[in-house]
């Protein structure tokens, strides 16, 4: 049951209806079955991992409250940590390790058969493990109360709008929202419609309508024009963008309409001014994970500027694993870890030449901070982030060699041109994106007159009826993940 | 407000007092008569397009329409040419009508490109399921449509989801009830009457796609893949539709080029599955009677080399009427008719 499917929206209806009349405790225990419900339409085996994550952290988030020391505690939390690691390893992982081992022993020398298994990737894995280990860890380290309602619990795991693709919302936040009353007013409802409305644009007509033209050249790259493979690259940057944060915005949108808020996942990546200021945009909830859990824990830039280094690109590098179990997301990752590495770098020797640091801003009219400067410093950021996603796209190395060669050596001549409907929908889409960027709102449609707002739902509304892809299930890209 | 007291059921979560002064009434109205207006508006333009915007392509739905309307008049073609594009390309009705068993112009083209065997077994067989039958159905599919690769899946999805095969198979689409959701299919052929192109507009060449070209190599598209089994239940489906309604079957085997080591694999075990079966086949892979000039690509023929294979299918289809159809069957003999005296005539 995917956002953009005609169930998943009889299903919300339904479950919206029992919502409303129904008591908090009740809202709860239906939430808990809904989400249940939901995540079992794909597949009712993946019930199962999802009930027992859900067990064991919440008794190991209790014990470690209740633990008489810090050994005790950091026993549960070892527990609970391990559970969701040994999940996620095996579902996602065991193929890779396995056949990564077999490689490497037979690069030694040894002849090496590792048994390797078929495997059913289940499906927001890598979501909800990584919301529940955040759980239990901010448990232990005295920032949050364990929870001692088990359907609380639960729901706040399967909470169905958040479940398989995001944003990781953290307990402090989300928490007290599940475990208070909650009142759905109006103002809800005005801001999770337009939320949904927008989210099934990017997905429905942008990403959707992107994704065979990014396919086909990606499916044979060794013998594409240099052209359409550059072309297939920038657009999957564009489809990617629309395809994730399409599902984030129509989960905050339907989240709205339960009164529960979920934080804002994408803040204009597509207009980031270097590779630092994406990962600030990009998927928030992940890298301000990664942030809170990895990266600060491995001593973040406390401990000198090699080790500081080290740490992006240990955090990138796990970040590009948690994408996906390939070694070429290993590389996307580690090529995002050595740019922040290096911009990072660029920083502290620009410092240490010029002292900028006394000068934390630049002055107005510096060229930098011209409107030409801008769009400069997003053009070279977007051209390096799309150079990653050769990595994260194509399904070997080979593959991406041949992507790169194509383009470097402009196979075949010809102009990048992806046809009218393409340009037509990515166009409507920079309008959408830089009027919020600009009024720094994503719903910047409240601020306008009825009429406005009025003519503009059923514009997009056109725009996704007439461009869209509406009876082509394709699904969300980030579920794999 | 509540009105009384339930531990299950309250209504005080919903709250939506203010909301008419906060305009939200107004905006929803004309929103929604902005989208009724959008979709009246489209309707109208829409209305002389008719049924065609179902289709993936305008040539495939000018043929399929066209053949439709020869069952609606009860006179199906005597011969009806069905598969991907061996067939579309390949085989030109007039040569076959002009060469072989029936008189005058009884044969018609109903293949297309992409109809790999998913496409064939969702869209040709439920064509072929109703209304008036041909006496022979010439079946020409490339062991390509029996190879599972994402590329080949996306060409068929584009078969498979178009309004009409979903419509076929008692599927429906946004679009069946939506306007709107309809100009997008209908582009292209608003685009023609636009033009002033009259639409419907009679298929050329009673449904066959003659390829100018001279040979030239094309990348083999589904060269990561292998046959998959599964996907030859489409001939078992034909074969049992074929028993069922009772017009006769003959699989060809396109004429092709250069093979490649994958490329004989496929070829292989698709002819040992139709020999298995007991199926009439035409071998037409290496034939001395047509060379290199007479193809387009590997898997395709041009224009000349169509002419040329075209006449002698009609011979060696009115030899197999003749030794009778099941005869053949049983044995797995293939007629060796193929006459060389055409060669690049």
């Amino acid at each position: 049951m995917t956002f953009n499917s005609i169930t998943f929206f009889g299903f919300l209806v339904i479950i919206l209806c029992l919502y409303y009349v129904l008591t908090h405790r009740w809202q709860n225990r239906m939430l808990l079955v809904a989400g249940y419900v939901f995540y079992g339409w794909w597949d009712p085996r993946f019930l199962v991992l999802l009930a027992l994550t859900t067990a064991v952290d919440y008794t190991a988030a209790q014990r470690v409250e209740d633990a008489g020391n810090r050994n005790s505690a950091r026993r549960w939390l070892w527990v609970s940590i391990v559970t969701n690691l040994s999940i996620l390893g095996f579902f996602k992982y065991f193929n890779f390790f396995a056949d990564s081992t077999a490689a490497m022993l037979e690069w030694l020398g040894f002849r090496a058969s590792l048994p390797t298994i078929r495997i059913l990737l289940p499906v927001g894995i890598s979501f909800y493990t990584f919301k529940e280990m955040a759980y239990t860890i901010d448990v232990y380290r005295g920032q949050l109360k364990a929870c001692r309602n088990f359907v609380d619990f639960a729901m706040f795991v399967s909470y169905f709008p958040e479940l398989v693709a995001g944003p990781i919302m953290r307990a402090p936040v989300q928490m007290p929202q599940i475990v208070g009353k909650r009142v759905v007013g109006w103002k809800n409802w005005e801001e999770g419609v337009p939320l949904i409305i927008l989210g099934l644009f990017k997905k429905v007509a942008v990403a959707d309508t992107l994704a065979p033209i990014v396919d086909w050249s990606f499916q044979r790259p060794s013998v594409m024009k240099g052209a359409d493979l550059l072309m297939a690259l920038y657009l999957f940057s564009i489809q990617i963008y629309c395809d994730f944060s399409g599902y984030s915005d129509i989960a905050r949108g339907v989240s709205k309409l339960f009164g529960i808020d979920l934080m804002v996942n994408f803040d204009h990546p597509l207009f980031s001014t270097s590779v630092s200021n994406f990962w600030r945009r990009w998927h928030v909830s992940l890298s301000t994970w990664l942030r809170d859990y990895l990266y600060f824990p491995l001593g973040g830039s406390r401990f000198g500027k090699l080790k500081t280094y080290r740490n992006l690109i240990i955090t990138l590098l796990i970040s590009g694993l948690w994408h996906g179990a390939n070694w070429t997301f290993v590389v996307y990752g580690a090529l995002q870890g050595i740019y922040m590495s290096v911009e990072r770098l660029y920083r502290d020797v620009k410092k240490l030449l010029i002292g900028e640091s006394a000068q934390p801003e630049r002055p107005a009219r510096s060229v930098w901070s011209s409107y030409a400067g801008t769009l400069f410093k997003i053009a070279v950021t977007f051209n390096l982030l799309s150079f990653t996603r050769v990595f994260f796209r194509a399904r070997s190395f080979g593959d991406a060699w041949d992507v790169l060669y194509g383009i470097v050596t402009w196979r075949y001549g010809a102009i990048p041109w992806a046809g009218y409907r393409v340009m037509f929908l990515v166009g409507v889409l920079l309008i959408i994106e830089f009027v919020q960027y600009y009024y720094k709102d994503q719903i910047v449609i409240l601020r306008w007159p009825w009429f406005t707002r009025g003519a503009a739902y059923a514009a997009l509304a056109l725009v996704i009826i007439v461009f869209g892809s509406l009876d082509e299930d394709v699904p969300f890209i980030y579920f794999e993940f | 407000m509540k009105t009384f007291r339930s531990s299950i059921l309250s209504f005080d979560t919903l709250n939506l007092e203010g909301w008419k002064a906060a305009g939200l009434r107004n905006e929803i109205l004309i929103a929604i008569l902005l989208l009724v207006g959008a979709e009246l508006l489209a309707r109208s333009v829409l209305a002389p397009i008719g049924d065609y915007w179902r289709y993936w392509e305008p040539e495939v739905a000018v043929k399929i329409e066209t053949y439709r309307a020869m069952l609606r008049n009860g006179v199906p073609p005597r011969i009806l040419i069905v598969g991907d594009s061996t067939g579309e390309f390949d085989i030109d009705p007039r040569d076959v009508a002009n060469n072989g068993p029936t008189d005058g112009p009884d044969v018609y083209n109903l293949a297309w490109v992409a109809n790999r065997s998913e496409a064939f077994r969702r869209c040709t067989l439920p064509i072929l399921a109703k209304g008036p039958i041909p006496e022979l159905v010439v079946v020409s599919l490339s062991p390509d449509a029996f190879i599972e690769t994402r590329a080949g899946r996306q060409l068929e999805q584009a078969i498979t989801s178009s309004s009409f095969c979903k419509n076929l198979n008692g599927e429906r689409n946004v679009a069946d009830y939506l306007y709107l959701a309809r100009i997008r299919w209908a582009w292209p052929f608003l685009e023609s009457w636009w033009r002033g192109t009259r639409i419907p507009y009679a298929p050329n060449y009673d449904g066959f796609a003659g390829l100018d070209q001279d040979f030239a190599r094309v990348p083999a598209k589904f060269a990561e893949g292998s046959v998959v089994p599964e996907r030859f239940a489409v001939v078992a489906d034909l074969v049992q539709l074929a028993g069922s309604r009772g017009f006769k079957l003959v699989f060809v085997l396109p004429p092709r080029i250069d093979p490649t080591p994958y490329r004989l694999n496929a070829d292989r075990q698709y002819r040992e599955y139709l020999m298995a079966s007991g199926l009439p086949v035409l071998d037409y892979r290496e034939v001395p009677f047509l060379t290199r000039r007479n193809f387009a690509d590997q898997n395709h023929l041009n224009r000349l080399g169509a002419r040329i294979y075209s006449r002698q299918l009609a011979r060696d289809i009115a030899f197999l009427n003749e030794a009778d159809l099941k005869q053949v069957n049983r044995n797995g003999r293939r007629p060796d008719t193929m006459a060389t005296s055409l060669k690049n005539d």
